[in-house]
């Protein structure tokens, strides 16, 4: 991100792979910035730069509409520059830092489009094979005292969807059962 | 008189498994360690059938990006242990693999089977 160096990391499918020493634009979660929210090819863009949004105002007949005032740096030059347009996703706030494509060198204070969810470049440092897994447990599938059916199936009427949380007691040896489930505010024993 | 005297021991020897089950079952729900997990599901009615609860538990989805592993290859139905540690309320996985993880004080060993398996590549970028 800007001024900042991170090493993050990005294991979701896609379409196109990357090598090991190849650029790529990545999106990071300012909040989570060890986890790379979206990777992809490094294509040129140009008169791409980012900034900071110094105004937002919002358009008094739609909610989505914004007028933004940014401030950048095109070629070494402080740039102030405007962008009205509609956001969908996301609302821009004053202090944000954004991706800004400005309209040509000679036009550097046009902005023709801002991203809220800025594109940061790197590189790619390290590559390797991972798994996503789904592991079956034969404890998870268990057999109900009546009791404990009777009641599940009551709550299955009244309530639709519940938080739902399952204890289980483990030995040593791997060997688990389920004791009980909470559902709701209900708890059901289910031994 | 023979074909009685195999009766006989065929029914004990299934009491005799019953009785292990049950004690097996008992002793687990007594001395094991309680442990508390989250359900991703949040629809009753899709978890129960008849008599039986199938939990689509939180601690099955795993990522080898995300946590410690020492085997190289997975493929379907492979054997595995998962060693979970509590993390706030609930306890969550911090290693998979074929073989048991090396010792550790705190966490507990799961025994499981790959249910579905997906290969990724995992990116660092700097």
């Amino acid at each position: 991100m800007k001024g900042k160096e991170y090493e993050a990391v990005f294991a979701k499918p896609l379409s196109r792979s990357i090598n090991k020493g190849k650029a790529a634009w990545v999106y990071i979660d300012p909040n989570d910035p060890g986890k790379i929210e979206s990777l992809t090819q490094f294509v040129e863009m140009p008169n791409r730069v980012h900034g900071v949004v110094v105004s937002a105002d919002m358009w008094p007949q739609n909610p989505n509409g914004w007028n933004l005032q940014l401030s950048y740096e095109v070629n070494g030059k402080k740039v102030e520059g405007r962008y009205s347009g509609t956001f969908t996703k996301g609302i821009p706030k004053e202090g944000d830092t954004v991706a800004l494509t400005y309209q040509d060198a000679a036009h550097p204070e046009n902005v023709v489009f801002v991203d809220l969810a800025p594109l940061w470049p790197g590189k790619v440092v390290e590559r390797s094979t991972v798994y996503a897994l789904d592991i079956e447990y034969d404890f998870a599938k268990h057999n109900l005292p009546q009791q404990a059916a009777n009641q599940l199936k009551d709550l299955a009427e009244k309530v639709k969807t519940v938080q739902i949380t399952a204890e289980a007691a483990v030995r040593n040896s791997g060997r688990a059962i389920l004791t009980k489930l909470h559902v709701g505010s209900e708890t059901i024993d289910l031994n | 008189m023979k074909t009685k005297t195999s009766f006989i021991i065929i029914v004990i020897l299934q009491l005799i498994v019953l009785a292990y089950l049950v004690s097996d079952a008992f002793t687990t729900v007594s001395k094991g360690q309680k442990i508390t997990l989250a359900v991703k599901s949040s629809s009753l009615q899709g978890i129960i059938d008849k008599n039986t609860v199938a939990l689509p538990l939180s601690i099955s989805d795993i990522s080898t990006a995300e946590i410690e592993s020492e085997s190289t290859e997975f493929k379907l139905d492979d054997q595995v242990l998962v060693r979970l540690a509590q993390k706030g309320e609930y306890w969550q996985p911090v290693y998979v693999g074929k073989r048991a993880p090396a010792k550790s004080d705190n966490g507990i060993i799961l025994q499981g089977k790959v249910g579905q398996v997906e290969e990724l590549q995992k990116y660092a970028v700097k």
